[in-house]
C-alpha cells in the first residue's frame, strides 16, 4: 500500500519572478502559484492524509525555525508549517506578490528538509520537495552542499526542481546567476532522487502539478521465470491506468447548508427486499443466505465450502515462449499497462538489459503467465521491450483469454475504385500530425473532462456563489479537430469527399435478403426447385381471405395497396350482388379480415375512409348488411389501436350505430367525415 | 490496490458509466433447438457418430457455455419428425423434449443422459417443418422482452416435405414470416453419406442474411468438429453498442457502429436470496439526516465535493455540464505514423468500428478507400471519441483492420493516466548489455518460439476452475477431475530446447547462474479436508497475514476476535 506523502514546496517570489514569461506573458509567480494551487488542490481532493509545507523564497522579512535558532537564512519564509492542507492553504497562493528581495536557494533545501525531518522524523511518509524557481536566487552555500545531499538521502526525500526559463536546455541567453544556479542544482539532483524539468512555456509548467501524483508502488517483486530454475528479478510498476472523475457526495438540505463537512452529515441504510415486491417490505438480514447461480439452479454457499470453488495458485511471471510482436494484434491489449524492470543489481539488470536488447531486434515479444499475487487470477500476458537512452525495460500488456473474447463476424465493404483510394491517400497524408513536434501526444494531452473538474472545483471553492466558468482554453484547444490543419488540407478533403455520393437516408429501412437472393445475383437460377403453384396476385372469390393475407404477406413484391383495393371491391361486389343476402356473411368475413389486414400492416387509413366513404354509403340500400356489421362490431381503427389514428373510441362509437330500416335518415357520409377530420 | 489508500472511498462510483461493463450487459437471448429426427439422423458415420447424437453434444456445450455466459437466456430443445408427438399446438410429430426456459442442473443431466445412453426413444414420423416454425415461432412470440430469437434447425433433408409442394412453399412462407419479424433461422446442416446437402434445393431462400455479416456458404457438416466450429460462430448473437456519426472533415461525414469484441470475464460474486424460497433480493438505500433522524426523499440531498474539510456544493446538472462536451460522436483528429502509437498507450479494450450504409449512403465505401490508404501508408486515424450521452470523452487511434473489415479503435491514455514508475531508478544512462550475451539471448529467443498466437488455446484456469466445480455440485456429481491450467508453460517443449536457456544462463552474469529452484510454493490457502480439521502447521500460520488467518477462522466457525497469536492458537486447538 502506498502510504502518506509530505511535500514541501518551496516558491521563489523574489524580484525576477515578476518577470513576463512564456507566450502568454503571464507573471512568472503567477505561473508558480498557479501550478502550487494544482498540487494542494489534487491533495485536498485526493489524498487529504497527505501533509504539504510552503517556503517562501526571497520574501522581505525572515520568518523560519533556523533563523531563529541559528541566525542566517535571512528572506525565507514558512508560508505553512509541514500539515493537513487546508482550503485556506490554496487560498494563500492568491496572495502571493513579488518582492525586491532576493535569498538563497539552498538555505530554502535545508530549511525544509529541517521541516521534513521535525515533522515527520521517522513516520512512515514519502517525503518530496518541489522547487520553483527562475534560478535567479544566489547559491552562496554551495559549500554545504555534500551536507545537504546527505540529509536528503538521509530522509529519502525526492527533489523536484521546475526551472522557469533556466537551465542546460534554455533556449534564450541566461544570466550568469542562473547559469550557476543551474549548474548547483544539478550536480545536487545527480546525488539524490529527482529531476529538473526546465519550462519554457507555463504549460510545461502546469504538467508537472497536473497529474495527480502517484509514488510508483510495486505490483509484483519476483521472479521473470524461464523455466529449469533460471530466472531474472523483476519488479512490476504501474503505466497507465485509467483516471476517473471523483464521486459527488452526498448531504442532507432539510437545516441550513455549512461549508463543514461534518455538519448536514448522513448515514445510510441498506436494507434487503423481494426483488419483485413493489412495496419494498424489509428482510430480515437473519433471512438471507448468499448463493451462486448455476444457470436457474441455486447452490447456496455455506453448504458448500466457497474454498473449492477458488482456484489456488502461486504468484508468478512465467515465460510461456516467445513470438514475433506483431503476431499478437494491437487491439487485443486488454486494459492499463504495468512496467517491468529488473531489480536494482547489476547482474539482474545486464541479463534483463540482454533479454530487452535481443527482442528489440529481432522485434520479438514475451507471452508470459502472470500471478500478481498468491491466488489472484493468473493472467496471460505479453511483455514488450522498451530501449531509450535513459530506460531499459518492458511493457506488460493484459491479453485476453478465449472467454473474453466476442468473435463477430462482418461482411466486405463495398469496394472502393483506385481514383477514391488514391484521394483517401491525399487525405491522409494531408492530415498527418506527426510533422513538426507530434501533436496530440499522450503525454500532454490531458483529460479535458478531469481538468475542467478541476478547474470549477477551485473556482467554487473560491467563488462560491457564482456559474461555473468556461473550459481553460489551453484544454479546449485540442479538444477539436485543429483549424489551420484542416485549412491547409481543405483542396484534399474536398477532393476526398467529391469521390463518393454520401447520402443521409432519413427513415433507415432494413431489407430482409435471403441467400436464395445473392445466388441469383450470382446468375445461377435454379429451376430444379419444386415449389407449389404460380403465384397468383388477384384475390378470387373462392378463398378471398386466404388470397389476401398470401399478397400481404408476399416479401418479394410489396402488394399489401393492391391486395387492400381488390379486397374492397369484392366486399362491395359482394354486397351488392346479394341476393336476400346470401352472401352477406362472406362479406362481413372479408371486411373483419380486411380490417384484422389494415390494422397489421399499418394502413389504417386506407380502411378507415372505406369504411366511411363506401360501406356507410351501403346503409341506404342494404341496411341489414349495416346492421350485420354493427352487430359484428366491425369499428373504425382508433387511436387505442393505432397512435397514429386520429379517430377517438367516442367518433368510432358515434359511427358504428344501427339504424331503422328503411325509413331512418342518417347523415350523408360527407358531414361525417368533416366531423372525424 | 495500486493507489494511495485514502483515495479509495472517494473513487468508488466515480463514473460507473465509464466502467465499461455496460459494454456487454446480457440482454436476453431466446435459442430454440429444433432437431430433425428422421431415422437417417441416426446413422452413423466412420468415427461411429449419428448426426443426431452429435447435435446432442453439440446442444449439452451450448446449454453449459449458456449457463456460464448469461443466466437469464432462455433456450429450448425440440425434436420434430418424431413418432411421438408434445406441443401445445398439437402438431404432429412434434416433441418438446425441453421447454424455452433458462438452463439449469436438471435440464442439463437430461440433455447429458441422452446423449451419453444413446437413448432416443420419440421415434419416427413425419412432420411438416412449417408447423415446426410455427411452433417456434408462438413460443419464441409468447414474451417480449428479449432482445434476440434465434432458430437454430438442425437436419440433413435438403428438400422438406418434399412431396407436399404446398406445405413446402408455406414453410418458405413462413421462414419469411420469421426474418420479418427478426426472428434468425440458422442452419446446421449434414451430408447424409454421400449425398452433399444442397442448400440452393430449399434452404436458401430461408434463410435470410444478417446484414453485416460475412456471407459464408453454408455446407453440411460430417464431424462433430465441423458441427462445433460452425456453433461456435453462432454462439453469440452480434449486438452493436452503438450508432455513430464519423465527422471525416466538417463537412465529410460517414456512419458507423461500435462492437465490443473483448470484454475481461470475471468470476460472479455470490447473490442475496430469501432462505425460505430461493427467491433474488434487491438491496434499498436509504439516506438518514445525522442531525434531525429524518429519512430523507431524494429532493432533500445535496450534492458537494469534498476539498480540505470543506464542502464545496454542486449541483447534479453542473456535474453533466463539466462531463458534456458535445455531442456523441467520433471526430477524425488526423492522421499518425503507426509506430506512434506504443505498446503502452492502451487503457481498456478495443472497440471495432464498422460502417453503417443504411444511415448514410457510402459510408461502407468511404471506410474501405479509408482502410486501403492507411495500410498502404502504415497510418492510424486519430480520433476524438464520446461513445453515448453522458460517456467521457476520450482520444484513441484507428488501427486499420481487413479481417474482419473495419477500424480497430485503441483507446489511448491521457497525461493523467500515465504514471512515470521508470523515475523510480533515476535519472542516467541505461546499461545495455556486452554484445554476445545479446547474442545469446537472441538464440534462445530464436529457438523457444510460440508457432502461433490462438486465442482460443488460452483459458482462464480461475473462471474453468469455477464453474467446473459449480456445476458439479449443482448437479451433485462427484468432484470433477482438476482442470488443464492453459496458462502454464509448456514444460515438455522448455525440456526439449533447454540447451538454449542454458545457453543463456551460462552466459548471464554470476546473479543469473543457475540458482536451486525453490520448492514449488504451495498454495498460501490451503483447502481443508472433509473432517474440517485443519491441515495448517503453526509455521505456515505465523506466516499468513491476521486477515487471512480470520478468513480461516471464519471457515472452521470459529471467532474472529482477538490477537494473531489468539488466532493461530484457536486454529490450531480445533
Amino acid at each position: 500500500m502506498a502510504g502518506k506523502e509530505a511535500i514541501v514546496v518551496i516558491i521563489d517570489v523574489s524580484r525576477t519572478m515578476r518577470e513576463q514569461f512564456g507566450e502568454e506573458g503571464q507573471m512568472k509567480l503567477a505561473i508558480a502559484a498557479e501550478a502550487t494551487k494544482l498540487l494542494i488542490q489534487q491533495k485536498l481532493l485526493l489524498a487529504k492524509s497527505h501533509e504539504i509545507g510552503l517556503i517562501v523564497l526571497g520574501s522581505e522579512e525572515t520568518e523560519n525555525d533556523l533563523a531563529e535558532q541559528y541566525g542566517g537564512y535571512e528572506n525565507i519564509s514558512v508560508l505553512q508549517e509541514l500539515d493537513v492542507s487546508t482550503l485556506d492553504s490554496m487560498l494563500l497562493m492568491n496572495t502571493l506578490t513579488p518582492t525586491n528581495a532576493s535569498g538563497d536557494v539552498l538555505d530554502a533545501i535545508v530549511v525544509a528538509v529541517s521541516m521534513i525531518t521535525n515533522r515527520i522524523g521517522k513516520k512512515k511518509f514519502k517525503k518530496r520537495l518541489f522547487i520553483i524557481t527562475d534560478g535567479n536566487c544566489s547559491t552562496n552555500s554551495a559549500d554545504q552542499l555534500q551536507d545537504i545531499i546527505d540529509q536528503i538521502n538521509l530522509q529519502d526525500i525526492r527533489v523536484n526542481v521546475i526551472a522557469i526559463g533556466f537551465g542546460e536546455q534554455a533556449k534564450h541567453s541566461q544570466t550568469n546567476q542562473q547559469k550557476k544556479t543551474a549548474q548547483v542544482l544539478s550536480q545536487l539532483i545527480e546525488s539524490v532522487q529527482g529531476a529538473i524539468y526546465p519550462s519554457e512555456t507555463a504549460m510545461e509548467i502546469y504538467k508537472q502539478f497536473r497529474k495527480r501524483s502517484v509514488y510508483p508502488v510495486t505490483k509484483y517483486k519476483g521472479q521473470l521465470d524461464f523455466g529449469l530454475g533460471y530466472g531474472i528479478d523483476i519488479c512490476v510498476y504501474g503505466k497507465t491506468k485509467e483516471e476517473v472523475l471523483p464521486s459527488l457526495k452526498k448531504h442532507s438540505t432539510v437545516i441550513p447548508f455549512s461549508r463543514n463537512v461534518d455538519e448536514g452529515k448522513l448515514k445510510m441504510s441498506r436494507e434487503a427486499a423481494l426483488e419483485d415486491d413493489p412495496t419494498g417490505t424489509v428482510i430480515d438480514p437473519e433471512d438471507i443466505i448468499k448463493a451462486y447461480f448455476y444457470g436457474k439452479s441455486v447452490v447456496p454457499i455455506g453448504t458448500v465450502d466457497e474454498d473449492l470453488l477458488k482456484f489456488a495458485c502461486p504468484k508468478c511471471m512465467k515465460l510461456l515462449g516467445f513470438l514475433p510482436s506483431d503476431a499478437v494484434p494491437r487491439h487485443f491489449f486488454m486494459s492499463g499497462v504495468d512496467m517491468v524492470l529488473p531489480a536494482a543489481e547489476p547482474d539482474q539488470e545486464a541479463a534483463f538489459a540482454a533479454i530487452v536488447q535481443a527482442l528489440y531486434q529481432r522485434q520479438d515479444s514475451i507471452l508470459v503467465r502472470y500471478v500478481s499475487r498468491d491466488n489472484t487470477q493468473p493472467h496471460l500476458c505479453i511483455l514488450s521491450p522498451c530501449i531509450k537512452p535513459d530506460l531499459i525495460c518492458l511493457w506488460l500488456n493484459y491479453l485476453p483469454t478465449e472467454e473474453d473474447f466476442r468473435d463477430y463476424s462482418f461482411a466486405d465493404l463495398v469496394e472502393s475504385t483506385p481514383e477514391q483510394d488514391a484521394a483517401a491517400e491525399n487525405f491522409v497524408n494531408a492530415l498527418s500530425l506527426d510533422a513538426d513536434g507530434e501533436s496530440l501526444k499522450p503525454s500532454s494531452t490531458f483529460n479535458p473532462t478531469l481538468q475542467y473538474f478541476y478547474q470549477c472545483i477551485t473556482f467554487r471553492a473560491e467563488n462560491p456563489d457564482q456559474p461555473l466558468p468556461p473550459l481553460d482554453p489551453n484544454i479546449a484547444h485540442y479538444l477539436s479537430p485543429d483549424q489551420e490543419l484542416y485549412n491547409n488540407a481543405k483542396a484534399e478533403c474536398d477532393r476526398f469527399a467529391s469521390m463518393f455520393a454520401l447520402r443521409e437516408i432519413e427513415v433507415p429501412k432494413k431489407e430482409k435478403k435471403f441467400y436464395a437472393d445473392i445466388i441469383k445475383d450470382e446468375g445461377k437460377p435454379r429451376d430444379d426447385i419444386p415449389m407449389a403453384e404460380p403465384f397468383s396476385d388477384q384475390i378470387s372469390e373462392i378463398n378471398p381471405v386466404d388470397d389476401f393475407y398470401r399478397l400481404l404477406k408476399d416479401r418479394q413484391v410489396d402488394r399489401v395497396g393492391p391486395a387492400i383495393k381488390q379486397m374492397q371491391e369484392l366486399i362491395v361486389r359482394l354486397v351488392e350482388k346479394a341476393f336476400q343476402g346470401n352472401t352477406y356473411a362472406k362479406a362481413i368475413n372479408c371486411l373483419k379480415n380486411l380490417r384484422q389486414g389494415c390494422l397489421d400492416e399499418d394502413e389504417f387509413e386506407a380502411f378507415n375512409l372505406f369504411m366511411i366513404q363506401q360501406i356507410k354509403r351501403l346503409q341506404q340500400i342494404h341496411p341489414d348488411f349495416w346492421n350485420l356489421v354493427v352487430a359484428h362490431h366491425i369499428s373504425l381503427i382508433t387511436d387505442g389501436e393505432n397512435d397514429k389514428s386520429t379517430v377517438s373510441q367516442a367518433e368510432s362509437d358515434a359511427f358504428l350505430v344501427k339504424i331503422e330500416p328503411p325509413q331512418s335518415q342518417s347523415q350523408p357520409a360527407d358531414e361525417l367525415m368533416d366531423e372525424i377530420e | 490496490m495500486d493507489f494511495d489508500a485514502d483515495q479509495e472511498d472517494v473513487f468508488i462510483g466515480g463514473d460507473e458509466e465509464e466502467a465499461g461493463q455496460r459494454d456487454f450487459t446480457p440482454q436476453k437471448d431466446e435459442v430454440i433447438f429444433l432437431v430433425d429426427c428422421n431415422p437417417t439422423m441416426f446413422a452413423k458415420n466412420q468415427e461411429g457418430q449419428s448426426p443426431f447424437y452429435m447435435v446432442m453434444d453439440a446442444a449439452y456445450s451450448y446449454f453449459k457455455d449458456k449457463i456460464l455466459a448469461s443466466e437469464s437466456d432462455n433456450l429450448a430443445l425440440i425434436f420434430y419428425n418424431t413418432g411421438h408427438s408434445k406441443n401445445h399446438m398439437d402438431f404432429k410429430g412434434l416433441y418438446v423434449f425441453q421447454e424455452l426456459g433458462p438452463p439449469d442442473a436438471p435440464r442439463i443431466k437430461a440433455l447429458q443422459q441422452l446423449r451419453t445412453n444413446e437413448d432416443y426413444k420419440f421415434g419416427h414420423s413425419d412432420a411438416l417443418l412449417v408447423e415446426a416454425l410455427w411452433l417456434c415461432h408462438d413460443l419464441l412470440t409468447q414474451k417480449h422482452m428479449t432482445a434476440s430469437r434465434r432458430i437454430f434447425l438442425f437436419t440433413n433433408q435438403d428438400r422438406p416435405n418434399q412431396n407436399k409442394p404446398n406445405d413446402m412453399q408455406r414453410a418458405l412462407q413462413r421462414a419469411k414470416d420469421l426474418a420479418e419479424q427478426d426472428i434468425m433461422l440458422e442452419l446446421f446442416p449434414f451430408n447424409q453419406g454421400a449425398h452433399k446437402f444442397d442448400f440452393e434445393a430449399f434452404f436458401a431462400g430461408a434463410i435470410a442474411l444478417e446484414e453485416d455479416e460475412a456471407k459464408e456458404p453454408i455446407l453440411g457438416a460430417e464431424k462433430l468438429e465441423d458441427l462445433i466450429a460452425v456453433m461456435h460462430k453462432k454462439e453469440y448473437k452480434k449486438r452493436t453498442l452503438g450508432t455513430l456519426n464519423f465527422m471525416l472533415s466538417p463537412t465529410m461525414k460517414v456512419a458507423v457502429n461500435y462492437y465490443c469484441m473483448f470484454r475481461a470475464t470475471k468470476k460472479p460474486s455470490p447473490v442475496k436470496l430469501h432462505a425460505k424460497d430461493n427467491k433474488k433480493l434487491k438491496t434499498i438505500t436509504t439516506w438518514v439526516c445525522e442531525e434531525t433522524g429524518k429519512q430523507l426523499w431524494d429532493h432533500e440531498l445535496g450534492f458537494h465535493y469534498e476539498l480540505g474539510g470543506i464542502k464545496i456544493p454542486f449541483t447534479k446538472e453542473e456535474v453533466k455540464q463539466i462531463k458534456d462536451f458535445d455531442t456523441p460522436g467520433l471526430k477524425l483528429m488526423g492522421f499518425k505514423s503507426r509506430n506512434k502509437i506504443k505498446a503502452y498507450m492502451n487503457v481498456r479494450p478495443s472497440y471495432f468500428i464498422y460502417p453503417e450504409d443504411n444511415r448514410i449512403r457510402g459510408s461502407s465505401q468511404v471506410i474501405n478507400s479509408l482502410i486501403n490508404a492507411m495500410i498502404k501508408l502504415n497510418k492510424v486515424g486519430m480520433v476524438r471519441i464520446i461513445p453515448r450521452q453522458g460517456a467521457l470523452v476520450r482520444f484513441g487511434a484507428l488501427l486499420p483492420s481487413l479481417e474482419p473489415p473495419g477500424f480497430n479503435l485503441v483507446f489511448l491514455p491521457f497525461a493523467d493516466d500515465m504514471r512515470n514508475p521508470e523515475n523510480i531508478k533515476g535519472p542516467g544512462q541505461a546499461n545495455l548489455a556486452p554484445d554476445d550475451l545479446v547474442k545469446s539471448a537472441a538464440n534462445m529467443i530464436q529457438h523457444i518460439q510460440i508457432a502461433e498466437y490462438n486465442i482460443h488455446n488460452y483459458f482462464n484456469p480461475t473462471i474453468q476452475h469455477f464453474y467446473t466445480r459449480l456445476e458439479a455440485l449443482a448437479l451433485d456429481a462427484p468432484e470433477p477431475q482438476p482442470i488443464i491450467d492453459a496458462l502454464e508453460p509448456d514444460e515438455e517443449g522448455i525440456q526439449k530446447n533447454r540447451q538454449f536457456i542454458e545457453g543463456f544462463f551460462d552466459h548471464a552474469p554470476e546473479g543469473n547462474r543457475k540458482r536451486q529452484r525453490e520448492p514449488a510454493s504451495a498454495p498460501a490457502k490451503k483447502v481443508k479436508n472433509d473432517s474440517g480439521k485443519s491441515q495448517y502447521s503453526e509455521a505456515e500460520l505465523k506466516k499468513m497475514k491476521v486477515n487471512e488467518l480470520k478468513d480461516i477462522c471464519d471457515s472452521l466457525g470459529l471467532p474472529k476476535t482477538g490477537r494473531k497469536d489468539e488466532l493461530i492458537e484457536r486454529i490450531l486447538s480445533k
